[in-house]
């Protein structure tokens, strides 16, 4: 065995290795749906700067897949308009901590959307977890791992992926491809995870919940206002009495001088509304728009208008995503 | 810093890129060096803990081997082992014994209160407290001269590869490797590199797989237990444990060839067992002929009577079991591998002609194999389990027939993530390699290399899951 031998299956590696980044930013990132998706809202987000006079003012609305799946976006550009242009920028299974830090790093890197809106459910709010590598490439700034490390309770090795995954589009994707080539391998896999319930925790007292998000929701207004930047929260409804946490919400939004959008409760909306145990069908979806409509438009100081149908937005912008995703998908990605 | 992270390849590289330019002294101080940082890496304030435990092994070591005072020889041993243990013990487990304590006394109408303390387990305690026992065992009975220099000692016990879950290292196989010159060899370098990713291919894509299975089965996350839900989480378990483990096995004997050492081999192929003692004679091979040398045979082995060999196999096993963790499921389950080996002993001897036949007919090698497989699952169950109740409740589920169509689904995963490590471990029976091609010409382990390093970047998990035995 020589030294050569050596150098050639390094040099393999190291191959395969460049190629699978290669593949990540050339093919992935340009043909998957998804990627196309968040890789344009997060350019649009970016790209945002507060409003002319006379032009109309922009909302960003931030959050995890009850932005794709419980708002209707068309509704909601048809009725704020024309005072304001409505924004999205929304990645699956992220929570609080991914957003506090991607829009840590969205603002310092000059997006300025007149307000942006927060969508999560209360219990998003509360928890530290984050979603992991995907989130760090698209939300996070190197500078901020250490404290993303504290506040989210990861250890150095989890830090360290996210750093790598920061920079590396294939490390941060790898497990998005992976999905996608286990589905090619076995077509009915998203049926197994129908197979999986959520973990069942001790359930959560409002008390706990009210002291997590409490100085979260002051931290976001203050990072917010740091930029001149206006905040509100939008929160959907949820199929599940005693996981909305209305009291807290509003008692911790109000300490924090925060707009808190949250029209319904569970008992609200009939079952036949909601495409799984967590999210809005698109009926639900429009419904809610519908309603947090003239919310949005109060506390925007906009006036809101009549009901236009949204397939006029869709002629209009024939690259708008469709609001909602494979049934697959919603069963395996919680909010 | 997990062995599947890709810090951990970063600082592999430049560990080893450095190590190879300096001379064996250089070469030892810094690889003790690079241990403590990765030790650190988890929690530093836990390197105070090896560290005392390093001088005090070194220094009783040194004066046992000098002194010919038996009382103070015998003194030395016992504060060296008592500290081991005794640290082992405290981080281990203190809370398992005031808890059973407190339940035992509870039992019998004598209720307290015991204070439970919050402590955290330093990683790697339970390796590296048997490779010092080890040590001082060795240089006591006189099997062994002690390290002359405390940076030699110090990175036997904490040479980075095997410092959080082994292969438990023997002194007198690593010891003189540390103590003397290394020498580059291309072959060893290439193996070790392929090593690597042959543990890679086992933890990223076999194990990481199957836990997703095994985890929710086990998590209660595929509702109560069911026949179908018992198949799935135990045999998912199976070949997730095995596979981790193994993995990381192999990982840390490549990484240990890049720099010139051999570790000792820790799996060959445990599920193509055909007893219980076969299969401890292939499963983490560091572990049990430590317990065989250290336990088993100063316990008398089977040098006095069947009834006391039974006896020293459950004490033996019974014991092992207590070290992979502080909870009743690892001695229920080190007790079924301890009965079945007694058990296995018993029957081989009752019919020796039988047990004896070096070539049985394929039917009775496969029946063997399958029901040794079945008889290690079923412990696993235990091994796996939250506590003793979940895992009777859980094995009750046996008796639960229910079938949705998903589980075939969930069937046909399992079968994709395991079924490749079941005939790689076939092939390597047949072949007696290490890893596939081990012995064809280079350009086939080249391409055996892309093929492993294509499916790890295609098919592995990204579940965060740390090695199952780092927490022993």
């Amino acid at each position: 065995m020589s030294r050569r031998a050596i150098f050639v299956l390094l040099l393999l590696i190291a191959l395969l290795l460049g190629s699978a980044e290669l593949f990540a930013r050339l093919i992935v990132q340009r043909h998957s749906k998804v990627e196309v998706m968040v890789t344009r809202e997060h350019r649009e987000a970016l790209a945002l700067r507060p409003a002319a006079n006379g032009t109309p003012k922009q909302l960003l609305i931030v959050g995890n897949s009850f932005v794709g799946m419980d708002l209707d976006l068309p509704t909601l550009q048809q009725r704020l308009a024309p005072a304001w242009n409505v924004h999205r920028y929304w990645l699956y299974n992220t929570y609080y901590n991914d957003w506090y830090y991607g829009l840590k790093r969205l603002l310092a890197e000059g997006s300025r959307p007149d307000a942006i809106a927060v969508t999560f459910a209360t219990t998003s709010f509360q928890i530290s977890t984050i979603r992991g590598d995907y989130s760090s490439y698209y939300l996070f700034q190197p500078r901020d791992l250490l404290s993303l490390e504290s506040a989210a309770d990861l250890d150095n090795t989890e830090t360290a992926n996210l750093l790598f995954a920061r920079y590396s589009r294939f490390y941060g994707l790898r497990s998005e491809i992976r999905k996608v080539l286990l589905q090619s391998v076995l077509h009915d896999l998203p049926r197994m995870y129908n197979l999986f319930h959520p973990p069942s925790g001790t359930p959560l007292k409002g008390a706990t919940v009210s002291s997590a998000i409490t100085p979260r929701l002051a931290a976001l207004e203050q990072l917010t206002s740091r930029y001149g930047v206006r905040l509100l929260i939008i929160v959907p409804p949820l199929p599940r009495p005693g996981q909305e946490f209305q009291p807290e919400m509003r008692q911790a939004a109000a300490r924090a001088g925060i707009t808190v959008v949250m029209p319904y409760s569970s008992h609200d909306l009939p079952a036949s509304l909601y495409i799984d145990d967590v999210h809005l069908s698109p009926e639900g979806a429009l419904k809610f728009s519908e309603t947090i409509a003239p919310l949005l438009a109060d506390a925007l100081g906009a006036t809101p208008q009549p009901g236009v149908d949204a397939s006029d937005f869709h002629r209009d912008h024939p690259q708008a995503p469709v609001v909602g995703i494979p049934a697959a998908l919603a069963v395996q990605h919680r909010p | 810093m997990l062995f599947d992270s890709p810090v951990f390849f970063v600082f592999l590289t430049a560990v080893v890129g450095c190590y190879w330019l300096l001379n064996r002294r250089q070469q030892n101080v810094m690889l003790l060096v690079a241990s403590y940082f990765f030790y650190g890496w988890w929690d530093w304030r836990f390197l105070g803990l090896i560290l005392l435990s390093t001088i005090v092994d070194f220094f009783c070591a040194r004066y046992i081997a000098r002194s010919t005072n038996r009382q103070k020889r015998k003194l030395l041993l016992t504060i060296s082992v008592s500290l081991n243990l005794g640290f082992l013990g405290f981080f281990k487990y203190f809370n398992f014994f005031a808890d059973s304590l407190a339940h035992a006394l509870g039992a019998v109408g004598m209720p307290v209160n015991i204070a439970f303390l919050r402590i955290l387990l330093p990683p790697g305690i339970s390796f590296y407290t048997f490779q010092a026992l080890a040590y001082i065992v060795d240089v006591y009975f006189g099997k062994l001269e002690p390290a002359e220099s405390i940076v030699d000692y110090a990175l036997f016990i904490s040479f980075f590869p095997h410092l959080i879950a082994g292969p438990i290292q023997r002194p007198s196989h690593l010891l003189p490797q540390v103590q003397s010159p290394r020498r580059f060899d291309s072959r060893q370098f290439f193996q070790g590199v392929l090593l690597i990713l042959s543990g890679l291919f086992r933890k990223c894509v076999i194990a990481d797989n199957c836990a997703l299975l095994a985890n929710s089965a086990f998590n209660g996350r595929m509702g109560s237990p069911t026949l179908p839900v018992v198949a799935l989480g135990t045999y998912a378990f199976a070949w997730q444990i095995y596979g981790d483990f193994s993995g990381y096995s192999d990982i840390a004997r490549g990484a240990a060839k890049l720099m010139g050492f051999e570790f000792m081999l820790n799996f060959r192929q445990p599920y193509l067992a055909t007893s219980l003692q076969d299969f401890w004679r292939r499963w983490h091979i560091s572990l049990s002929t430590w317990l065989r040398d250290y336990l088993y045979i100063p316990l008398g082995g089977s040098r006095h009577g069947e009834k006391r060999t039974y006896r020293n196999l459950m004490i033996t096993m019974l014991l092992g079991g207590l070290w992979h963790g502080a909870n009743w499921t690892f001695v229920v389950w080190g007790g079924i591998h301890g009965l079945g080996q007694s058990i296995g002993r018993f029957l081989s001897r009752l019919r020796p002609s039988a047990s004896d036949a070096s070539h049985p007919s394929w039917l009775r090698l496969w029946w063997k194999r399958i029901f040794i497989f079945h008889i290690v699952c079923l412990a696993w169950i235990f091994f796996r389990a939250q506590s003793l109740s979940y895992a009777v409740s859980f094995i009750r589920g046996l008796s639960v027939p229910a079938w949705r169509p998903e589980y075939a689904i969930a069937f046909k995963f399992l079968a994709l993530f395991s079924i490749p490590l079941f005939l790689l471990d076939l092939l390597l029976e047949n072949r007696r390699e290490e890893y596939l091609f081990e012995n064809k010409k280079v350009p086939l382990q080249w391409a055996y290399a892309c093929g492993l390093v294509l499916a790890v970047l295609l098919f592995g998990a990204n579940q965060s899951n740390a090695f199952i035995y780092f927490q022993f």
